[in-house]
């Protein structure tokens, strides 16, 4: 029971404490970047957080990621709108949107509204560039944090109650 | 397998919620039908306000088919029948618009459906709806004044022809009167009679004393032959009196002819019928079966504006973020694109079998192209075509109904008071025609009834005019088939209703001609009877006065002979009698009996 409260704590901790490795940690941050820039309640958010849920990366930092995208989207809805508007009345994609809104479940993707088009690309444009960043700030960063977090009691203590989880002893 | 050996996937995450989601769609799959029935029993309940039975449901994802058996709605407003019964009702769903939470039905059929049959157990929920209430038709008080309205002229009518009016004539009571008048004028003439005889007698001995020694008598004399000149006086009085009876006979004539006028004239004032207002009486007549009619195809129109959703419905709030691009129109939430329907049902205690179907029944009409159409037709022992257009599309509703009903028998019914004299009509044939628009609250339209084999009859179970009955009934025979056309006005909840009809005006013509005569006829028998029993008096009266002017005569001609002896004796009275003279004729034979 205790294992399940402090799981969140854990994670958080793994983030910076080298317990996955940096790629995992970019990953699972683009991937938390994109669920935060777009707008909820539609299968693509649903289909990208299973993502962050089902591999193997690191989901502390998709979530990280998506609280602080979800803040920062709103910022870029404009811009995404007009793209998004613009993408959408493209004579040329029309037939693709057409198919994809006709598809049985084609509007719970949400791929007709403008935002959601918008901040998609938006997304697909800023995944290189954040898993870049991510990688590098994390690989940077993570073995120096480590070793001064270390140094405090709580964190080996959340370092010891992962590894008794591992091997099922409850802290 | 190569998949479990992928270190990208977290299986361990994965797998669980793959058996869960599992678990929850076959539970899903198999608890559908009885979620189904519940969510369809409880809306369907909420819907009608009264209980809905459903004995199963079955469904089929895969080819969108949905069945419903043996579904049973209860009639809110009565406890012990049913709205309808459906054997089988087969919906077929569109499985992509489901998905897009539109509940688009692309065809249904409506199999075995019963109209208003009965039940054993009461079909109310034990809340009732304000529904329920059993409030009377808003065309009732129109209909109910119509028939007030002939009711109460045909109970006056009868009134008047049952009242004895024999009392209230003047003649037979001026009969009366003269026939008991003239016992005292006879007493009267006969005592005077009786006077003068007496007088007579008295003057005769008074002139036989006065014989005896006239000299004595001298100064009486002349007291006498006063005397004598007075009585003279009252005989020629009483002579003329007694001759004046047979004129006074023609002035009792002339009395009772002025007061046979006078009943002449009372008689045609008291059975003097009124007008019968023509439109009043085809009110009377149409106003049930047209109210009738004209109610049903309203509580059609105001059944159709609580259930049909307005067109002026706001859409659903989009998203807070972006704008949705639809590359397809969009649907409303809720369609019924074609129902069929086949029903059997009793109307006027006949069988009616109808067929029919509903077209484009949406919860956003005014996302449709084409309005909300029901369409029936009946067959059987009538024809029925009901066509109801309900267009929601606008900005104002506009309902349309048409009704073309052929051969529909109307039972039969009853005007006026029964207690008094009432018209009884009896189960006809009818056809009814009924085109009605509501364009947002005004309503306008025309309502064409023709009735066939009309059979319309006075009741006589009051049995106070026999002579009335038949007159009616025989006015009333001719009348066999009418049409009628009714104009409807006003709003949904204040109709008014407007009937043209030849109707009230051949019952009208034909009643009061028929009534005239029948009066006229009355009042000349009344006439004819009382002056019969007058003439009768007044020839028994004239008899007794021609044997009392004889017996009176006779009676005074012996006292008339009388006088006339003594005034010759008394000479004239002018001139006194000497004395010597007056000796000599008192002693004449005249005064010796």
């Amino acid at each position: 029971m205790t294992a399940f409260f402090m799981r969140p704590l854990r994670q958080l901790a793994q983030v910076f404490t080298a317990n996955e490795s940096p790629r995992q940690v970019a990953a699972g941050f683009t991937l938390g970047m994109m669920i935060g820039l777009l707008p909820k309640g539609n299968l693509v958010v649903l289909l990208l957080t299973l993502l962050l849920c089902s591999l193997r990366v690191n989901k502390p930092a998709g979530l990280l990621a998506a609280a602080i995208f979800s803040m920062v989207g709103f910022i870029f809805d404009p811009v995404a709108h007009q793209l998004g508007a613009w993408i959408l009345v493209w004579d040329t994609a029309r037939p693709l949107h057409s198919w994809l809104y006709e598809l049985p479940m084609g509007p719970w993707l949400g791929l007709n509204n403008t935002v959601v088009v918008g901040q998609l690309l938006v997304g697909f444009y800023l995944i290189y560039p954040t898993y870049w960043f991510a990688h590098k700030f994390v690989s940077l960063l993570q073995p120096r944090l480590t070793k001064w977090l270390s140094r405090y009691r709580i964190i080996r203590w959340l370092r010891g109650a992962e590894l008794g989880s591992h091997w099922r002893v409850d802290a | 397998m190569t998949i479990f050996r992928l270190k990208l996937i977290r299986w361990k995450y994965v797998l669980p919620r793959l058996a869960i989601a599992l678990a929850i769609v076959s539970g899903f799959r198999f608890g559908l039908d009885p979620l189904l029935k519940w969510v369809l029993v409880a809306g369907c309940e909420s819907a009608v306000g009264a209980k809905v039975e459903l004995a199963a449901v079955e469904t089929s994802l895969a080819d969108g088919t949905l069945e419903l058996h043996e579904l049973t709605v209860a009639n809110p407003n009565a406890a012990l029948r049913n709205l309808f019964e459906a054997e089988q009702t087969q919906l077929q769903i569109n499985m992509n618009a489901l998905y897009r939470h539109q509940l688009v039905v692309d065809s249904g059929l409506l199999r075995g459906v019963q109209l208003g049959t009965p039940r054993t157990t009461s079909g109310l929920l034990e809340k009732p709806s304000k529904e329920t209430a059993d409030e009377p038709s808003l065309l009732a008080p129109w209909a109910k004044s119509a028939d007030e309205f002939v009711g109460a002229w045909l109970g006056q009518l009868d009134d008047r022809l049952s009242k004895d009016l024999t009392a209230e004539l003047k003649t037979p009571q001026l009969a009366k009167e003269l026939e008991e008048r003239w016992p005292q004028q006879y007493e009267s003439l006969n005592a005077q009679v009786k006077s003068l005889r007496a007088q007579a007698k008295q003057l005769e001995q008074g002139f036989r004393e006065m014989r005896k020694n006239p000299l004595r008598h001298i100064t009486e004399l002349q007291s006498m032959r006063t005397q004598l000149i007075t009585a003279q006086k009252e005989l020629a009085s009483l002579q003329q009196q007694i001759g004046q009876l047979p004129l006074q006979a023609e002035a009792d004539r002339q009395t009772l002819l002025l007061a046979r006028q006078a009943d002449e004239k009372f008689i045609r004032q008291q059975l003097r019928i009124t007008d019968l207002d023509q439109d009043g009486l085809t009110q009377t007549l149409l106003g049930k079966p047209a109210a009738q009619g004209v109610a049903s195809a309203l509580d059609w129109l105001a059944w159709a504006r609580k259930k049909v959703p307005s067109g002026k419905a706001k859409p659903p709030a989009g998203r807070s973020r972006g704008t949705n691009v639809l590359y397809s129109p969009r649907q409303p939430r809720f369609l019924v694109k074609q129902l069929q329907l086949e029903a059997t049902a009793e109307w006027a205690g006949q069988s009616l079998v109808l067929t029919g179907g509903l077209q484009n029944a949406s919860s956003e009409p005014q996302l449709l192209s084409e309005p909300t159409r029901l369409e029936f037709k009946g067959t059987g022992a009538a024809q029925v075509d009901v066509v109801a257009t309900l267009d929601r599309r606008g900005e104002q509703d506009l309902d349309h109904l048409v009704i073309v009903c052929h051969d529909i028998v109307l039972p039969g019914q009853t005007l006026g008071d029964v207690d008094k004299l009432a018209l009884s009509i009896g189960p006809s044939l009818a056809s009814l025609n009924i085109d009605l628009t509501l364009d947002d609250t005004q309503l306008s339209g025309e309502l064409a009834l023709g009735q066939q084999s009309v059979r319309l009859k006075p009741l006589q179970s009051a049995m106070r005019s026999r002579h009335l009955v038949a007159a009616i009934e025989q006015a009333l025979g001719a009348i066999q088939q009418w049409e009628a056309t009714v104009e409807i006005a006003g709003t949904l909840t204040k109709p008014q209703l407007k009937i043209e009809s030849d109707l009230g005006g051949q019952v009208a013509r034909g009643m009061q001609t028929a009534l005239r005569q029948l009066v006229k006829r009355r009042g000349d028998e009344l006439l004819a009877e009382t002056q019969q029993k007058v003439e009768a008096q007044m020839q028994r009266l004239q008899e007794i006065r021609s044997q009392a002017e004889q017996e009176l005569l006779a009676k005074l001609g012996e006292g008339q002979e009388l006088f006339g002896q003594l005034a010759s004796l008394s000479g004239d009275s002018k001139s006194e009698l000497p004395i010597p003279s007056l000796s000599k004729s008192l002693r004449t034979n005249l005064l010796q009996k």
